[in-house]
């Protein structure tokens, strides 16, 4: 299969590209630029971007919540090159777990990593052999892998009084990666604590962070257990300690969501 | 002709759904806020192969849309 140029000589192509995101930072912005001299194509970006708001909107509305659209509004809140942030773990999980530093993409692409390689590889295999036959077992398959790792996925928002995220999580039950991010707080020398609520009620902690920061963790077994069990994910204000408090802070707790699966 | 004509409906199926296949890779990509370039480092493919296949998805979009 020979390679496709950089940027396409149809400009209907080169609009869908541009409205769809597809295109990386130099392409974008030379498509960018061309908006502001060609109607025509203006025209077109517009008419591409209007089949992606369909699609997005294809998400029940936020008063028929669903992990599925709170995942995509989360998306638009992790802007590409953000700083990361280790986070602190709890001195007794410190044998099975750690922090890590992650690059902006590798969440949100690393998740459906294995459900687009499914669906690329298996329309390339069909394609290229021509054995079209074999397409709707192929589709299956891949639409069955697509539904397990999704659903091995869970979102949780936490949101300000003015609707602003305040705590987004986006957990990966798959390798139990749990990637969060932390609004910018005024903190008065207090720091925010992430907690995790089990089934049975009792917050554990994930330890302390800080405002203004994404960061990723990789949790221990027993919490994994207790996600798939069914939990919640709090926020709450603490004092910097070296290690992460027992309780939140009644008083200082900003607040708690399900950590619900996106089906 | 029976049985040529079940081949066409065949073939014609076959068609609708490797475009499904292209529509539900550039629809993921989209949603999940992927590039050329992202697609092809997490699928390992090459990126002209990806450039290839979303376009090629892209295409068949835009003539239905046309004939919308």
């Amino acid at each position: 299969m020979t390679d496709e140029p950089d940027a396409p000589s149809d400009p209907e192509m080169l609009a869908a590209e541009y409205a769809l995101g597809l295109l990386d930072a130099d392409a974008h912005a030379a498509a960018e630029a061309r908006m502001a001299t060609d109607s025509d194509f203006a025209a077109r970006v517009a008419r591409w971007e209007a089949v992606g708001h369909d699609w997005a909107r294809s998400a029940p509305a936020d008063d028929n919540w669903s992990p599925d659209d709170l995942w995509q509004r989360m998306e638009a809140t992790f802007p590409a090159g953000r700083e990361t942030r280790a986070l602190p773990m709890p001195a007794n999980d410190v044998s099975t777990a750690h922090a890590a530093l992650r690059s902006s993409s590798g969440w949100r692409a690393g998740t459906i990593a294995a459900s687009v390689a499914a669906l690329v590889l298996g329309g390339l295999y069909l394609g290229e052999r021509g054995r079209v036959q074999e397409f709707g077992e192929q589709l299956a398959v891949a639409e069955a892998q697509s539904r397990e790792a999704r659903s091995a996925i869970r979102v949780a928002q936490v949101s300000q009084a003015d609707g602003a995220p305040l705590l987004s999580v986006i957990y990966e039950g798959q390798d139990g990666k749990l990637t969060a991010r932390i609004a910018d707080i005024a903190d008065q020398g207090l720091v925010p604590e992430l907690w995790v609520i089990g089934p049975d009620g009792k917050p554990r902690s994930l330890g302390q962070g800080t405002g203004g920061s994404v960061f990723v963790v990789e949790i221990t077994d027993q919490m994994r257990k207790d996600i798939a069990a069914g939990s919640a994910i709090a926020i709450s204000l603490e004092k910097p300690a070296p290690v992460p408090s027992a309780q939140p802070t009644a008083e200082r707790i900003l607040g708690a969501a399900q950590l619900a699966p996106v089906t | 002709m029976l049985i040529r004509v079940e081949q066409s409906d065949n073939v014609r199926l076959q068609v609708e759904n490797l475009a499904s296949v292209d529509a539900n890779l550039i629809r993921s990509a989209y949603l999940l806020g992927m590039t050329y370039s992202e697609v092809a480092n997490e699928t390992g493919l090459p990126l002209g192969t990806v450039k290839t296949r979303i376009r090629r998805g892209l295409r068949i979009m835009r003539e239905r849309m046309t004939h919308d």
